[in-house]
């Protein structure tokens, strides 16, 4: 079909490789967006107690993630992080290895990244519960942190719903970057195949139509979350 | 507890104090042991911002990713619109089409797509007796073009799905056509609801410059990756740093302004 | 001064003002237990920030606010204002029902959660008190899906759960369509008739005359007039009084 070959995916070696590649991917993206939901509720609990000078960090944080490209903040953390020189020896070869990898230098990078993203998407979450609810919450003789608990949380969650879809399919996105510091990810393994076969294009596009599909189940289910969780009779965002 | 506009006036003071004490302490790195370091860096600073190492001419660096963030832009915005109009057409083939291809465009890598398009673009066309050659820089921008444009399909579409259906309702009783009711009642609403959005994105492709490299454009990440194999490995943090700041001090101040109109337009009633 | 130690709320002397206005210019007000004061008055005479003085919401800048026995101006911590919240319930103009909850959850969230009563017990409750508010058969809407009316009568119903002494009611059908006013009037009148001490901020004349034992007209944050309802809106003695009722009668 359009003058593509496709034979080469016939081999089991390839084959091997790419399922190899797509588990990596799927490790990497798991991780590190557990990893960046935790940073974002943490940051995000952390500007809430209104203390001037954590709030100015946690924004510079955010702020520095934000507006820099994630392939230089991974390329960044993979030197500094596999130079500064924790290794660990191998107790069967007695080989030094960098006990950071590049696996391990991806998922932090990736981490620290989407909770940044978290971070803004939780806040703007929690700002966006109307004063007045928090008032009548109050009125009713609620604690600080029942009213976190019981009424702001609860409400904010469903709120911030549809941006954490985003930032979840964005990170998921954003682990293909990974290849170019040599995490055997899904782009990765692709490089290998099409190294050995030079069916460049072919192997593109088949990379591309596994990823748009890995990253539209993942939306389609976020979605399907964001609906279950939605309360009656409120828009998007009421 | 403090009032909002002191607490917010401290917090602007503690941001300020932190950056003072970075660039002091870089300043204090840069007057001792780290003067080597930094010397490097701006001895390839020319280089790195330009592609040339006395910075007399524009052969690529930093000066190349502006360059293909605004050229991306301009094509993204033109395919955007196209695709953002096809969005809300009446005709719900035509509708279909346009978000499958936005949700396709919109899910995939820009990684990825920037790979694809190195492969799938020829290398030069022949179009009425005249060659032209499609070079990595064009090819980066395509492929940059493609996914920043579904993006901005979703915003115009957001944007005129925000207005208020009552706005359609009371243009509609006025006696207005479709045609004219976006002309003249949707879009100059919708279109000062886009602008903020327009802005994140134009400062999200200029990120995703970085990305080139892969293409092979002498682009400033290209650059860094070249140089720093010829430096010392110390030296290492100090080139990456600098690049990072570049971009840092490119977008941070679009994303400032995009979020100023954003509170802005907010205040609108809806 | 024995009339003063009986009254339930005491204010005296109250001042507040947001940035550079001020909005309260010393605000002095006894309700008895059991009594339905109104205050009336134009918008922005700083009617509604009275009642989120008295029971805390707002910090006064000056004077002296008591709650039963408590000395709100002296309670300087939202935890040292949860006693008082339990004895003081309020009812907003907009409602403010918790949106992710349904109506009858929204009733028995706070005395299950802050209360700490025991569900079984509170949910009975709860039930009684939709029926109370004619709500019976709702239960388990959202607040989303009930009109404004009702949203009203839920937030009626919540507030009384808490088994308060006071409820203070802003305005509580500012936000209404004329049709749904009446029921949550009626619903409020039946409160009064039951002898729950109630302070209500409101723009319903008609019904102010009707319910209340004393009516209070306010202007550029002062109480300009006190007295009982017919004599406030036959023989008005202030002449600012005799100019505000002139346009809204």
């Amino acid at each position: 079909m359009f003058g593509l070959d496709y034979s080469w995916l016939g081999d089991p070696v390839y084959q091997r490789w790419l399922v190899d590649g797509v588990w990596v991917t799927l490790q990497l993206a798991l991780v590190s967006s557990l990893a960046a939901v935790a940073i974002g509720l943490v940051g995000a609990l952390g500007q809430t107690l209104r203390l001037w000078w954590l709030d100015a960090c946690i924004e510079l944080f955010v702020e520095i993630f934000r507006n820099t490209p994630p392939l230089l903040q991974m390329l960044f953390f993979y030197f500094t992080l596999t130079q500064i020189g924790f290794t660990v020896t191998d107790p069967v070869t007695g080989l030094q290895h960098p006990l950071l990898s590049a696996f391990v230098s991806a998922a932090i990078s990736l981490s620290l990244f989407g909770g940044a993203l978290c971070i803004e998407a939780f806040r703007s979450g929690l700002d966006a519960v109307p004063k007045a609810t928090l008032e009548a919450a109050r009125s009713l003789g609620y604690t600080r942190l029942g009213l976190f608990r019981r009424v702001q949380a609860p409400i904010a969650a469903r709120v911030c719903l549809p941006s954490l879809t985003n930032i979840l399919t964005n990170l998921f996105k954003t682990t293909s970057q990974a290849s170019v510091i040599t995490v055997p990810e899904l782009m990765y393994a692709a490089g290998q195949v099409y190294s050995d076969t030079f069916r460049t294009l072919e192997m593109m596009l088949m990379v591309l139509l596994v990823y748009v599909t890995l990253v539209s189940l993942l939306a389609w289910a976020l979605t399907l979350a964001e609906r279950l969780l939605a309360y009656p009779g409120y828009g998007k965002g009421f | 507890m403090l009032t909002d506009t002191r607490y917010q006036r401290r917090k602007r003071l503690a941001l300020l104090a932190i950056l003072g004490a970075a660039i002091a302490w870089i300043a204090f790195d840069a007057l001792l042991g780290g003067s080597a370091e930094w010397a490097r860096v701006i001895s390839r600073l020319p280089l790195l911002l330009t592609g040339s190492g006395p910075a007399w001419s524009i052969q690529g660096g930093f000066a190349f990713n502006v360059l293909m963030g605004m050229l991306s832009m301009a094509i993204a915005t033109l395919l955007g619109l196209l695709m953002g109009i096809a969005l809300l057409a009446r005709n719900a083939w035509l509708r279909r089409g346009a978000f499958m291809i936005m949700n396709f465009l919109r899910n995939s890598p820009w990684i990825v797509l920037l790979f694809a398009m190195l492969y799938l673009l020829p290398h030069r066309v022949e179009l009425f007796g005249t060659t032209l050659s499609f070079s990595p820089f064009f090819k980066a921008v395509v492929g940059l073009s493609l996914p920043t444009a579904a993006n901005f399909a979703e915003i115009i579409r957001g944007a005129v799905g925000s207005v208020h259906s009552g706005q359609w309702e009371s243009a509609r009783s006025l006696g207005y056509g479709t045609a004219q009711i976006y002309r003249q009642v949707i879009l100059p609403q919708a279109l000062r609801r886009m602008i903020p959005g327009w802005m994140n994105l134009y400062a999200l492709l200029m990120i995703a410059t970085a990305l080139a490299t892969v293409t092979g454009v002498q682009e400033v990440v290209t650059l860094l990756r070249t140089t720093l194999a010829m430096e010392s490995e110390t030296a290492l943090v100090y080139f990456y740093l600098t690049v990072l700041l570049m971009f840092f001090l490119y977008c941070y101040p679009i994303a400032l302004l995009a979020r100023r109109l954003e509170n802005r337009t907010k205040g609108d009633a809806i | 001064m024995t009339a003063r130690n009986q009254s339930l709320i005491e204010l005296d002397g109250i001042r507040k003002s947001f940035g550079g206005n001020e909005v309260l210019k010393g605000i002095s007000l006894n309700v008895a237990k059991g009594e339905a004061v109104c205050i009336i008055g134009p918008s922005g005479s700083g009617k509604s920030t009275i009642l989120r003085c008295i029971n805390g919401l707002i910090p006064i800048d000056e004077g002296f606010v008591r709650v039963g026995k408590h000395r709100v101006h002296e309670i300087r911590h939202e935890r040292g204002m949860r006693p008082l919240r339990r004895q003081v319930a309020m009812v907003f103009q907009q409602y403010n029902l918790f949106p992710h909850r349904t109506a009858l959850e929204n009733v028995m969230m706070a005395p299950v959660q802050v209360l700490k009563h025991d569900p079984g017990e509170v949910r009975e409750r709860a039930i009684a008190l939709m029926a109370k508010v004619r709500l019976a058969g709702k239960e388990s809407s959202y607040p989303g899906e009930l009109s404004g009316g009702q949203q009203q009568r839920v937030a009626i119903a919540r507030a009384l759960a808490m088994q308060p002494e006071i409820i203070l009611f802003d305005e509580v059908t500012a936000a209404l369509d004329p049709e749904t006013v009446k029921d949550v009037l009626t619903t409020i009148r039946e409160l009064v008739e039951e002898g729950m001490t109630c302070l209500l901020v409101t723009h319903e004349m008609r019904f102010a005359r009707e319910v209340a034992d004393r009516v209070c007209f306010t202007d550029h944050g002062l109480i300009v007039e006190s007295a009982p309802p017919a004599a406030l809106f036959d023989t008005p003695q202030d002449p600012r009084t005799r100019e505000f009722l002139s346009q809204v009668l």
